[in-house]
């Protein structure tokens, strides 16, 4: 699965959640939604904005762990 | 589009108050079953059922004979009509107060929630009873058909038929609850979309 490390960019920018969600024009709400690693999907747009603003990767804030299944 | 919201929830009102009124007959129609257990009781059922007024007897059909009364299955007639109607009855309550519930969402303008999923699951579930109470029923009328060659015109009157259309019935509504799951998980997808 891959999994979001928003939170730890996030604390190594010292960037707090509605800082960030003000930034990139996302309600708090959803931003939790991602920092919890309860979202579905992520659109580009959001991805693009986020990488922005923390100035980082999309790999900096994805990582992909595999299930325990495929071991 | 105000207009159409606006005949929706009289359709609504109009549907709730048919439920309510359905409630209500179904409630007082668990007498029928107790009236098919105590003519059990008493015995003579072909008699009972010969006599009734809602008997109605094809025709060119004689009186029953004293062996065709005598051979009659009491027991087994009388138990698929209280045991079917029974269900039929609960059915029917169990059916009307969930659509009611469902109705009232929908007029809340709560659309798209697991509530009515689940309301939508359960309609499936009384439809399905409705199918097992109809096939109970079909068969103790075609006791009456086969041994005093008439059919019942009363309460409880359903035939194979009738079974046919609530099995539609169930997939009918089963389509609509699996469109329905979709459209919700297509919904929740969308709101974890970020």
């Amino acid at each position: 699965m891959v999994k979001l490390t928003l939170n730890v960019v996030m604390a190594e920018r010292n960037i707090s959640s509605q800082e960030l969600a003000a930034a990139i024009d996302i309600t708090p709400a959803n931003l939790s939604i991602l920092k919890t690693g309860k979202a579905k999907a992520i659109r580009f747009s959001t991805l693009e904005k986020i990488c922005r603003v923390l100035d980082c990767q999309p790999g900096d804030i994805l990582k992909y762990v595999p299930d325990t299944a495929e071991h | 589009m105000d207009n159409m919201s606006k005949w929706l929830k009289v359709g609504i009102n109009v549907v709730v108050i048919l439920a309510n009124f359905i409630i209500v007959a179904a409630s007082v129609g668990f007498l029928w079953p107790i009236g098919y257990l105590y003519w059990g009781v008493k015995g003579n059922v072909a008699r009972s059922v010969w006599a009734n007024e809602s008997f109605l007897r094809y025709s060119g059909s004689h009186r029953p004979t004293a062996s065709t009364i005598a051979s009659f299955p009491n027991w087994p007639y009388v138990l698929l009509m209280a045991i079917g109607g029974a269900i039929m009855m609960g059915a029917a309550i169990w059916f009307c107060l969930t659509l009611r519930k469902l109705l009232k969402n929908l007029a809340a303008a709560d659309y798209f929630s697991m509530a009515n999923v689940e309301l939508v699951r359960k309609l499936v579930y009384a439809e399905c009873y409705m199918v097992l109470s109809n096939s109970l029923i079909a068969g103790g009328n075609q006791i009456t058909s086969t041994w005093l060659d008439g059919y019942n015109n009363g309460v409880l009157a359903q035939t194979w038929s009738d079974v046919a259309d609530s099995l539609v019935g169930v997939v009918v509504l089963e389509v609509i609850y699996v469109m329905y799951s979709r459209a919700m998980a297509i919904k929740t997808e969308n709101d974890l979309t970020v």
